[in-house]
């Protein structure tokens, strides 16, 4: 039991060592900083690859008249991890 | 991490759907889901979010207007986010009236899936009681399965005649005996399941579970994979996505060697919290 919690961080190279402690302690990933994506991809038609069943309205122009019109509130998943070039993420 | 987690949570995507109206986009105005009108009602409402780095945005629940009333964790579990999106509606009921479809409904399978929609399982029974035939059996099992009671789950079951809702009710049978911890009842009663069946990838997912409780983790993660390589993407096969990097690196850490690149579906990673269901 020992072993298995001390050896894995007796690993040399350095990104093995962070990606261990970082597996570790995922409660410092809610403060990590993410860059976000600058390169740009090509925009599809319909961006919304998500298969989870939740009906998600886009564009923005379009969700938003639809929160007024159905008296709705917006429930808005901004990512900044960046998206796929088919809008998935 | 949401659309794996709560995202994949049948009772949030029922009450995302019914009361909400859902959007999602790529802070970067550059990304493919890029939205130069989303991003600056957002950031009008969240400076922070206006910079080139960030942290990891909650999903904001707003008026039209752009009034905050909650903000949820990227990380939260299904049980949190469903609370907390309840608990939104019950604060702004103005938000909450139902639309004019759902004030015609009347019948009792109809007012059923509402009430389950809408997270009030209790409801649902209550509009089924009296209901017979066996979509209204199974319709009570999903109810009774989320309100959290198992009693009368078997019974109901067992009274269920069509040959052809055989796989159905497999599948509701090893959900009961799942939670009673039986993971070799899941797994007699799901390695059979039709291929063809519209519910074939979360009978997958949750055989892969059993495996994985047995300790037979090279099993669970070979279900998985074949599960999210092979079926089309669905909330099952982004959860399976999950559970085969977490039962991976968990055979990673044993060995002491180092990890591949990302997940099956292409994902860095699932950070942020456990996974819920392989928790022992």
């Amino acid at each position: 039991m020992l072993f298995s919690l001390v050896l894995p961080f007796q690993e040399s190279r350095p990104i093995v060592r962070i990606a261990r402690y970082a597996m570790l302690m995922p409660s410092l990933l809610s403060i990590l900083l993410l860059p976000l994506p600058q390169d740009p991809a090509p925009a599809a038609p319909t961006p919304c690859l998500d298969r989870t069943g939740i009906q998600w309205v886009l564009p923005f122009d379009a969700a938003k008249a639809k929160a007024v019109v159905s008296k709705r509130l917006l429930l808005i998943k901004p990512i900044a991890f960046g998206t796929t070039a088919d809008g998935g993420w | 991490m949401l659309r794996a987690g709560p995202f994949s949570d049948e009772r949030v995507i029922g009450l995302c759907n019914r009361r909400f109206v859902p959007f999602f986009f790529d802070l970067s105005n550059a990304g493919a889901a890029g939205d130069a009108k989303a991003r600056e009602f957002v950031v009008g409402i969240k400076k922070e979010l206006g910079s080139r780095m960030v942290s990891t945005p909650p999903v904001l629940v707003c008026t039209p207007d752009g009034e905050v009333l909650a903000e949820i964790d990227n990380y939260a579990s299904e049980d949190v986010v469903f609370r907390r999106l309840r608990k939104v509606l019950a604060k702004h009921p103005e938000f909450a009236t139902p639309d004019a479809t759902e004030a015609a409904v009347a019948e009792p399978l109809a007012k059923a899936r509402l009430a389950i929609d809408l997270g009030e399982p209790d409801a649902a029974i209550a509009a089924l009681a009296g209901a017979e035939g066996d979509a209204a059996r199974l319709l009570r099992v999903r109810a009774l399965r989320l309100a959290g009671k198992s009693e009368g789950i078997a019974a109901e079951l067992d009274a269920v005649a069509a040959a052809d809702l055989a796989a159905d009710v497999a599948l509701e049978r090893a959900l009961l005996a799942r939670q009673a911890g039986d993971h070799a009842r899941v797994q007699q009663l799901l390695e059979e399941f039709p291929a063809t069946h519209a519910r074939f990838s979360e009978a997958r997912y949750h055989l892969g579970l059993a495996r994985f409780h047995q300790d037979a983790i090279d099993d669970a993660r070979t279900i998985w994979q074949e599960l999210v390589t092979t079926a089309p993407q669905d909330r099952w096969v982004y959860r399976a996505d999950w559970a085969w990097s977490v039962a991976r690196q968990q055979k990673l850490q044993r060995a002491f060697a180092t990890g591949g690149k990302g997940t099956l579906l292409g994902r860095i990673g699932y950070l942020g919290r456990p996974h819920p269901d392989l928790a022992r």
